[in-house]
């Protein structure tokens, strides 16, 4: 097929007014990755004159397969996001059930909701510090008035206990951002698919079953996509509330990884962390994607 | 009257020493300078009193204009680092904690300043030799002294008196018997709350607890760990003691200073080790409910320990430094702020935020005036003990604090954890 002149000037003119983005892209988004990728490849030494690189291959990928902390802290984080993902998901999908029914004060019970999501996390997590602190904290206050528990729990003190307190503090934040996306899938789902399915006799329960789950399931599938992606981001909530411990009970990869690079001035180990986990991201939502690709066309 | 004419003597002759490169500065040649400087938000010395500081050394030399960027604690290490691998320093002039001595040194991010001392400081024996030792690699000096903080020790006096206490414990003895009548009495639930928080104040509590009991280095002298004999073994063994027994709040473990001061000044714990801080806040109104109970003491220590002092604390010192990338026309402006903002003179103007370095200020009319616990500050400023001074003290630190931690909630025997303690750091060499 020939192509006109027109077009080819059309075509230049395109090029020319999208090479200033594909520029910014690159400079801000693949250089450092690619850098990054050769950071890790090479043994770095901080000097005054700069960084020294020396080519190391794989020594680092090596280094830091063998370093305990590494399988600790990726464990907490795959851990941590199931659990959240999946406690978001259930509790967003309920408020979302909930949100979509034709009640007064629709409206403003959908803005109060957000409210925790509108907060930056650095604030509510030490929101929480407070809520949890035992002496002060209100919910020992709480739970004591209540005579629940005898003297004031230690929520941070112990791993699984400090897991579980960060895993509410996280679910509390983000469980309206799932609920957001669930309820925008809901209004997307034709009301007379009710409406035959109630002629046909169906119940609620039959109905959410057969209509309201199957055509819920992309939605489903990218809240659960953002919020993995997200987790496996996670850094400023522990960072605040527990600082990784006790132990390293609490330290998800994100958090390790700027101890390796910045505290313990491990350039190399630590990108090559970094770039691990970038690609454990890229599979995940690889296979996310691919599986929202499915789903979609079942429903098409 | 002697004693006032030297103090004149020493205050005019700090003056001039400060003014005479200030006149040569005013000279119409003085080139443009634009110093940039990084420091810490905190208190004490607070962003608006280095502002202060700022614009008085601008009078004195019109031709620098210094630019403060202030950051959190938690942000300056990696500051300092990126500004050091920079191919031009971000940052002329840097605060250093004490801590990161060893590494700033060894990995030469920081220049070393004993000629810049030897040549303009003529009164260097007024600061203590322990503030000296927390910024010296080798006989390499890699910061100026500028803010000297420490612990000590606070107790609530009608709760001693209650408890039949009319003195406050001078040995470990002592104090662990205080503490058990006050429990057993029921004058307090937990007569003891410290900040045991797994973060680098733990660090500081197990070092000062490690002193009371003779010796507060967690290194021998060939550099070797040994968290897991002598007195670094029963400051571990002693304070799990005093979580297990209930004698310290168990809210020790997740409480950082200011928590750990909260606990003392409501009048819920008899007992607190923590930083000058305290002092003010005890005797606040709006902060304390046990104004005028509140008394600041030495430490108690074990029979024998620092027969100078009797007392053994932690220091938590910190200097300005030369960044090594600072261009070399700048270096001598640098030097010269660094002198005038640790300089007695400035220091004494600002006795109401920090305790200054200077011994001659701190022992001043001035400050015993402002400060009634002076001379106990001396005490134990003297009695201080400094962290390991070592190019991997961040990761030598985050397994103290993780192994430490461990072993006061008991998830590990005492014994296994100071063991493990000394094999990981052993490992971090090989």
């Amino acid at each position: 097929m020939r192509v006109s002149k027109l077009e080819r000037k059309n075509a230049i003119a395109g090029y020319i007014l999208v090479t200033p983005a594909l520029l910014v892209i690159g400079l801000v988004t693949i250089f450092p990755i690619l850098y990054s990728v050769w950071m890790s490849l090479n043994h770095i030494q901080s000097t005054v004159n700069g960084f020294q690189f020396t080519f190391n291959g794989l020594t680092n990928y090596v280094k830091i397969f063998n370093y305990q902390p590494f399988w600790q802290a990726l464990q907490f984080t795959t851990i941590y996001a199931i659990v959240t993902v999946f406690i978001e998901l259930a509790l967003g999908l309920l408020v979302a059930l909930a949100l979509n029914q034709p009640i007064k004060g629709r409206g403003i019970a959908v803005a109060i909701m957000l409210i925790p999501w509108t907060l930056i996390t650095v604030i509510s997590a030490q929101m929480w510090h407070y809520i949890y602190e035992p002496t002060f904290g209100v919910l020992n206050f709480i739970l004591m008035q209540l005579h629940m528990i005898s003297s004031p729990v230690l929520w941070l003190g112990a791993p699984q206990l400090a897991t579980i307190s960060m895993m509410v503090a996280d679910v509390w934040k983000t469980t309206p951002f799932v609920t957001l996306i669930l309820l925008s899938g809901l209004q997307l789902i034709p009301a007379d698919l009710y409406e035959a399915s109630k002629i046909d006799g169906a119940g609620i329960w039959r109905s959410f079953w057969k209509i309201t789950f199957p055509l819920l399931r992309p939605s489903i599938g990218l809240a659960a996509l953002f919020r993995i992606l997200q987790a496996f981001g996670l850094f400023d909530l522990p960072y605040v509330l527990t600082s990784g411990g006790p132990g390293n009970s609490t330290t998800p990869i994100a958090m390790l990884t700027f101890q390796v690079l910045f505290n313990m001035d491990k350039f190399g180990p630590g990108t090559a962390m970094a770039v691990t986990t970038v690609g454990i991201v890229i599979v995940l939502a690889l296979i996310f994607l691919k599986a929202l690709r499915t789903q979609v066309g079942e429903v098409d | 009257m002697k004693q006032k004419w030297m103090q004149l003597l020493l205050g005019l002759s700090t003056v001039a020493s400060l003014v005479a490169p200030a006149s040569m500065a005013n000279a119409a040649t003085a080139p443009k300078v634009v110093l940039k400087v990084l420091y810490m938000n905190q208190a004490g010395y607070t962003t608006t009193v280095l502002r202060q500081m700022g614009k008085q050394f601008q009078k004195e030399y019109p031709n620098v204009t210094i630019q403060f960027t202030f950051l959190p604690y938690t942000q300056m290490h990696s500051a300092v680092l990126t500004s050091a691998a920079a191919p031009t320093a971000q940052y002329d002039v840097v605060l250093s904690d004490l801590i990161w001595t060893g590494e700033f040194g060894s990995r030469g991010y920081t220049l070393p300043l004993n000629s810049y001392i030897k040549q303009n400081v003529k009164n260097a024996n007024q600061i203590p030799q322990s503030v000296w030792n927390g910024f010296k690699v080798g006989n390499k000096i890699m910061a100026m002294p500028f803010l000297a903080n420490f612990q000590n020790f606070y107790y609530n006096k009608n709760l001693l008196k209650k408890a039949g206490f009319n003195a406050p414990p001078k040995t470990m003895t002592q104090w662990l018997h205080q503490m058990k009548v006050l429990k057993a009495k029921h004058i307090v639930q937990y007569p003891y709350e410290d900040s045991w928080l797994q973060a680098e104040g733990l660090v500081c509590d197990y070092v000062r607890t490690a002193g009371e009991f003779g010796n507060g280095n967690l290194f021998n002298a060939n550099g070797q760990p040994i968290m897991n004999q002598g007195p670094a073994l029963k400051a571990l063994q002693w304070m799990r003691m005093l979580y297990a027994d209930g004698l310290a709040n168990p809210n020790s473990l997740t409480a950082d200073e200011p928590t750990a001061a909260n606990a003392f000044a409501s009048g819920q714990v008899a007992f607190n080790t923590n930083w000058t801080f305290v002092t003010g806040i005890m005797d606040t109104k709006s902060e304390s409910k046990i104004v005028g109970q509140g008394v600041v003491t030495t430490f108690p220590v074990a029979p024998g320990t620092n027969k100078a002092t009797h007392s053994a604390d932690i220091s938590g010192f910190q200097g300005l430094a030369i960044a090594a990338n600072t261009p070399a026309n700048l270096r001598p402006w640098a030097w010269k702020w660094i002198q005038f903002a640790t300089s007695p003179a400035v220091q004494a103007q600002h006795l109401h935020s920090q305790w200054p370095v200077w011994s001659q200020i701190a022992n001043s009319p001035k400050e015993k005036k402002l400060n009634k616990w002076a001379s106990v500050y001396q005490q134990n400023l003297n009695s201080v003990y400094n962290r390991p001074v070592i190019a991997n003290y961040l990761q030598v630190s985050s397994i103290i604090q993780q192994y430490v931690h461990e072993a006061i909630a008991g998830t590990i025997p005492v014994k296994q954890a100071a063991d493990e303690m000394v094999q990981q750091i052993n490992q971090l060499k090989g």
